[in-house]
């Protein structure tokens, strides 16, 4: 019985080991448009037009219970995922609109650097948010 | 019912009664301070304004570091962790190291890491970030 006991906590300490924790990645090296991470001083050069804000996330699914009479019902929802392109997507729309004197990017100002944040497993993300800004006289690639 | 299992069934209650001490984080997050431009794309902003895009500076050097948090004190909802102090650090460190006018290409991936030995009796929770990057000087004649 001794045996089985040591048996059954070694399996479950080591399945427990064996949980699944997803990673996830931020990289943006494809990506053409300035995306400053720091905060800069030259205000006279850079003119904030809108805030920005964009998350990325990796497929996961989430599983919600609820009690009907003598049921219990499971809905499952699965999310696609989101991943650095379309943050890339999110920071197209967000510069759309400037002209070829106007370089857009996501620079931060003192006030409000950038942030990533991660979270659970459950709920793993990276958020970005800062401000877009366009340069005049700037000049495009 | 056999002493044995009786022992068992106790063994397991207080392993689920345990396992409710959460030592986890649940967000970890960074800012960039730094007096160099750093970002996330292949172009930047130098404080002039200028844009800088890929054929204005050469890849001086790649770098790749790893930050690991852990969770010391028990939270039921996780605590947050900052780690701007370390990674702007490592950061200024190596561009100081290489002469660089700045960081291009940074990437950062996070995972989150369950301590083995400790998982099942307590669960100890740590993150780990791995973040790369090209540090790069500017051509002259930009």
């Amino acid at each position: 019985m001794n045996k089985n006991i040591i048996l059954l906590l070694g399996a479950t300490f080591f399945l427990n080991g064996c949980g699944f924790y997803p990673s996830l990645k931020l990289d943006c090296r494809d990506n053409k448009i300035p995306l400053m991470v720091n905060s800069y001083n030259n205000s006279k050069k850079f003119r904030e037009t809108s805030e920005f804000f964009s998350s990325i996330y990796p497929p996961f699914q989430t599983s919600e219970s609820s009690v009907s009479g003598n049921y219990v019902q499971t809905t499952t929802t699965k999310y696609a995922g989101k991943t650095c392109s379309d943050m890339s997507d999110d920071l197209l729309s967000a510069t759309k609109g400037l002209n070829d004197r106007f370089i857009g990017g996501i620079v931060v100002s003192d006030e409000d650097d950038a942030e990533f944040k991660m979270y659970n497993p459950s709920d793993v993300s990276i958020s970005l948010k800062g401000k877009v800004v366009k340069v005049q006289g700037g000049r495009n690639e | 019912m056999n002493n044995n299992y009786f022992r068992l069934i106790l063994l397991f209650i207080l392993m689920s009664a345990l396992n409710s001490c959460q030592f986890s984080i649940s967000k970890m997050s960074f800012k960039a301070k730094n007096d160099f431009p750093v970002s996330l794309s292949q172009s930047l902003y130098t404080n002039n304004g200028v844009l800088i895009t890929k054929n204005d500076y050469e890849i001086i050097h790649h770098f790749n570091f790893k930050i690991n948090r852990v969770a010391y004190l028990p939270h039921l909802f996780g605590i947050e962790t900052d780690v701007s102090d370390d990674m702007n650090k490592e950061l200024e460190k190596l561009v100081k190291e290489y002469k660089g006018d700045g960081i291009v290409n940074l990437s950062i991936s996070s995972r989150k890491k369950i301590y083995f030995f400790t998982g099942l009796i307590i669960n100890i929770t740590g993150k780990e970030w791995e973040v790369n990057g090209d540090i790069i000087k500017i051509k002259k004649e930009v």
